[in-house]
């Protein structure tokens, strides 16, 4: 992305963002009782307005052309195709920890990240590193630290 | 002394003492690889003191900080890259002396005035932390509001590169403190029905995401991109210490390293990577024989001495403001904040009424950490360095199922665990574009304290600003917010017109 481009995607998603915020101030949160100037709405408003000044301070940089230290490289597609299948594949291993528990999820995502993400092709890795970090984590958690990890809504049922 | 004594008595038992000697190999491991940092490796140590008692828990916090702060050096000189940003000017003439074939000294040195400048800072903060305190006990809501404020300016403005990014960054911290159950009049907010949001984000939850999620995403882009993740072997490592006539010479640069160190720590936002480089540039200006300065950049111990001595006083400096006014200076001591927190500890004045022993054990447990650090330094650095071997693909894999683990056990929620990912993701995107995430991390720490403070003020005097000019202190945080502001400003100023003469120049 070009300096100046940049400079205006900031300020019109800063100016957006604040403008979103302040509408929700003030259709989201209910007036309390004291002083006007002391609602629970006071501190997420005042900052939604330095928020919305900030967005203008970057429009105005962008149209005087003046822009500061910035060189970014470009976001590509395939940059973000990465970035979306980590996404998933973390959010997955969140719902699985859910459904099925610690046991079960975690040397599955392990394999699954190590052989198919990370494309290993280690025996050791894809086999014996899931296991042992498995067994580690649970160890730690459930008989050092005398915690819990989760045990699945699905198991639990049986 | 009963306090000092029932301190003690906390800190010199067995778990303790063996939470500071793990805490600090994890420290040293994590702040000698190039881009894991020790920020991070708070953030996933901070779950596992959930179930610890509170001098347990902070001790091995503490220890890992000061582990990770020392431990950057081993990097910056065995593979010229810091491991963390406070290591970043031991590389100048650390990394030259390792390629003259003087690595073992340099790490030798750069341990032992590591422990001298963290101890030194130690004895500094503990005479300035009871002073503050004493002092601050007195503030009311007004001058605490006017205080946060000035630490939030300090830490926008010196903090990062661009004053506007970085208040950006900051305000999205203290939105992000607002989601939630308003704590005056229990009404909620941007909750959007949802029962979850009430609790609102926590600080922690955010701070595993934003630390610890950006960095595995990058890892596993790199690998999945074909391009390589670097491992580094660098052999077999030894550690030399220094013999006591190179103390000795360097003892005053030592001496104004770490009151520089400790001053600079104790400023909110300034922290270790500044302290280093100003300790750097003093030694080398302050050396008087020209053949010696000559050598400085090319392998000259003193370029080793004068950083790590300073960056490792910013630990002892950056606790000033944190134990007596409950204010973080940098994204590490905010997770200490966040352990003192999770165990019904508020930093600040009170504490030391409420719970003074808790403040001694502090000090205990940053002396013994300093302690473990040398042995581990010193005794075991040719085990410690071979992690530098492993692939970051796969410690990525390791820390990704201990951030969530960590994220579901601070409370037993899920939703922690989709909080945790959807900050990470915001991190990574900041990250990218370039908007520091530091800055959001301490707006969200401060912007509770803020909050409460000014709608107390408010309600105290029944809704006129003039309650943030009725004392001398408030009088005073708010000309040094001006100051601060107006540095900036000056700044960017001298920045604009730079930027025109380089032009103008072609």
């Amino acid at each position: 992305m070009k300096k100046s481009n940049f400079y205006l995607a900031l300020s019109l998603g800063v100016i957006t963002f604040s403008l979103v915020w302040l509408f929700l101030v003030f259709y989201s949160i209910q007036g309390g009782f004291g002083e006007p100037r002391n609602t629970p709405r006071t501190i997420p408003f005042f900052l939604g307005i330095c928020l919305l000044i900030l967005g203008v301070i970057f429009m105005v940089q962008y149209f005087l052309s003046y822009r500061p230290k910035s060189q970014m490289d470009p976001f590509r597609l395939v940059e973000f195709r990465n970035v979306v299948i980590c996404i998933i594949s973390f959010l997955i291993y969140s719902y699985a920890l859910e459904a099925v528990g610690f046991l079960i999820s975690t040397p599955l995502i392990i394999f699954f990240l190590t052989r198919f993400i990370l494309k290993e092709k280690s025996w050791k890795l894809n086999y014996l590193f899931p296991i042992v970090m498995t067994g580690s984590i649970y160890i730690i958690f459930i008989y050092l630290l005398q915690s819990s990890l989760p045990r699945g809504t699905i198991i639990q049922l049986f | 002394m009963e306090d000092v004594l029932i301190a003690l008595y906390q800190v010199l038992v067995p778990e303790v003492l063996i939470a500071i000697s793990i805490g600090s190999v994890i420290g040293i491991v994590f702040g000698a690889i190039p881009g894991l940092t020790y920020s991070m490796a708070l953030a996933l140590i901070l779950p596992f003191t959930f179930v610890m008692e509170s001098v347990l828990g902070i001790s091995l916090l503490l220890s890992v900080y000061i582990g990770g702060m020392t431990g950057g050096s081993v990097s910056a000189i065995l593979i010229g890259v810091p491991g963390t940003p406070s290591s970043a000017a031991t590389v100048i003439d650390g990394f030259a002396l390792a390629k003259k074939g003087q690595a073992s000294i340099a790490l030798g040195t750069a341990v032992i005035v590591s422990t001298i400048g963290g101890l030194l800072s130690l004895v500094i903060m503990v005479i300035l932390v009871d002073f503050i305190s004493k002092f601050a006990i007195r503030f009311g809501p007004a001058e605490i509001f006017m205080l946060v404020l000035f630490g939030f300016s300090t830490i926008c403005g010196l903090s990062e590169k661009n004053l506007f990014r970085s208040l950006v960054a900051g305000i999205l911290g203290l939105m992000l403190m607002t989601i939630g159950l308003d704590d005056i009049e229990g009404i909620q907010r941007f909750t959007f029905g949802n029962v979850n949001m009430l609790q609102g984000v926590n600080l922690l939850v955010a701070m595993i995401g934003l630390f610890a999620i950006p960095h595995i995403l990058e890892v596993f882009h790199k690998k999945m991109n074909n391009e390589e993740n670097i491992a580094y072997d660098v052999g077999i490592v030894k550690t030399k210490l220094p013999g006591w006539d190179i103390l000795k010479k360097y003892s005053g640069l030592m001496l104004r390293c770490t009151g520089l160190g400790t001053v600079i720590g104790s400023i909110p936002g300034s922290g270790g990577p500044i302290a280093a480089f100003l300790a750097y540039a003093h030694a080398k200006n302050s050396e008087k024989d020209p053949k010696e300065k000559a050598k400085y950049g090319h392998g000259h111990l003193g370029g080793v001495i004068a950083p790590e001595t300073a960056n490792n006083a910013v630990t002892g400096g950056a606790m000033v403001p944190l134990l007596s006014l409950g204010i973080p200076g940098d994204p590490a001591t905010a997770i200490i904040l966040g352990g003192f927190l999770i165990h019904g500890l508020i930093p600040g004045p009170m504490l030391f009424i409420e719970n003074a022993p808790i403040i001694y054990s502090v000090y205990f447990a940053i002396f013994i950490s300093y302690i473990a650090v040398f042995v581990f330094q010193v005794f075991s650095i040719k085990y410690l360095v071979k992690i530098l071997n492993i692939k970051p693909e796969h410690l990525a894999v390791a820390i990704f199922i201990m951030v969530v683990v960590g994220a579901f056990t601070l409370r037993n929620s899920f939703f922690d665990v989709y909080v945790m990912l959807i900050m990470g993701l915001v991190g990574y995107f900041f990250n990218r574009i370039q908007l520091p995430v530091t800055p959001i991390v301490l707006g969200m720490v401060l912007g509770e304290t803020l909050e409460s403070n000014y709608r107390t003020a408010m309600f105290l005097s029944g809704g006129s600003y003039k309650i943030f000019f009725s004392s001398i202190a408030c009088v005073l945080f708010f000309s040094l917010i001006l100051l601060t502001i107006g540095l900036q400003i000056q700044k960017r100023i001298q920045d604009v017109k730079i930027q025109k003469l380089r032009k103008a120049n072609g």
